[in-house]
């Protein structure tokens, strides 16, 4: 089997486009809108280590969080906790899936909940910005860094 | 019959729960625990006919639990929801003794055939 040992933007399109019909009953549209370049919102990292070590990172809005956690509780009241809960849940299915597409023998971590700041996330490719309820969630692949590790 | 679910995040294991329903399987009684350890106690308490978890769980495993279980000399049939699904975890689980791997994300149908042969 030959094993890619880093993804692209086509495959992790693909992948995100599988995680959000099979899990948020949406589809992957792209996000239409523009980013100010001093963004920052809630999200989560996992990191990936093996034959593919990398660290995954998914942000959205204050509004997308909320939003897409009240989706996934199919509940109107959620806490901060909730948020870090499903943030870091679709992170992990993606992450997860984007893995196994590779091939190879690599192992996840626990998703880490966390602000993210678009400069950081949009620095390396791959990444994506999609929609979800019109908000942007973006999610993005970036070498593991030390500097990024679980405190 | 009693299902126990065990996975580290809430979102998840309501979003198992919902699917064992659209799958069919309502009318059995659930019991939730948040990592390894504490569906290892669960298992204990609450007598369980199937476990269903998560892999990568904070203080133990799924597969250490699955490991421990089996140690101890408990068959309870158990059966792994996780975004791990390359094919050496799902060697390393039926070689631990689960009985299968469902993949997330994953459908109602995965789990109607997944379960079905385990709770007649």
């Amino acid at each position: 089997m030959t094993i890619a040992v880093e993804p692209d933007l086509s495959l992790l399109e693909a992948v995100v486009a599988q995680v959000w019909t099979a899990m948020l009953s949406a589809e992957s549209t792209p996000w239409a809108g523009t980013l100010p370049d001093d963004f920052t919102g809630p999200g989560a990292r996992i990191r990936v280590t093996g034959d593919w070590s990398a660290e995954m990172v998914l942000a959205t809005t204050d509004v997308g969080a909320h939003s897409l956690t009240r989706w996934l509780l199919r509940g109107d009241l959620v806490t901060g906790e909730d948020i870090e809960d499903a943030l870091g849940e679709v992170l992990n299915v993606v992450a997860g899936s984007l893995k196994g597409a590779l091939g190879g023998t690599s192992r996840l971590g626990l998703p880490m909940p966390g602000t993210e700041r678009l400069a950081d996330i949009s620095s390396t490719p791959p990444h994506l910005t999609v929609s979800w309820g019109g908000e942007p969630v973006v999610l993005a692949v970036r070498p593991a860094s030390p500097e990024r590790s679980t405190p | 019959m009693k299902i126990l679910i065990a996975d580290d995040s809430r979102v998840m294991r309501q979003i198992v729960l919902r699917t064992l329903r659209q799958a069919g399987f309502s009318s059995h009684d659930f019991v939730e625990a948040e990592d390894g350890l504490d569906a290892l106690n669960k298992v204990g308490s609450e007598q369980p006919d199937l476990v269903l978890s998560d892999w990568n769980m904070p203080n133990m495993t799924g597969i250490e639990l699955l490991r421990q279980l089996r140690a101890n000399g408990n068959a309870v049939p158990f059966g792994f929801v996780t975004s791990e699904g390359s094919p050496e975890m799902r060697e390393l689980a039926a070689a631990a003794g689960a009985l299968f791997l469902i993949a997330k994300p994953f459908t109602a149908d995965t789990f109607a055939d997944a379960l079905g042969a385990v709770l007649v």
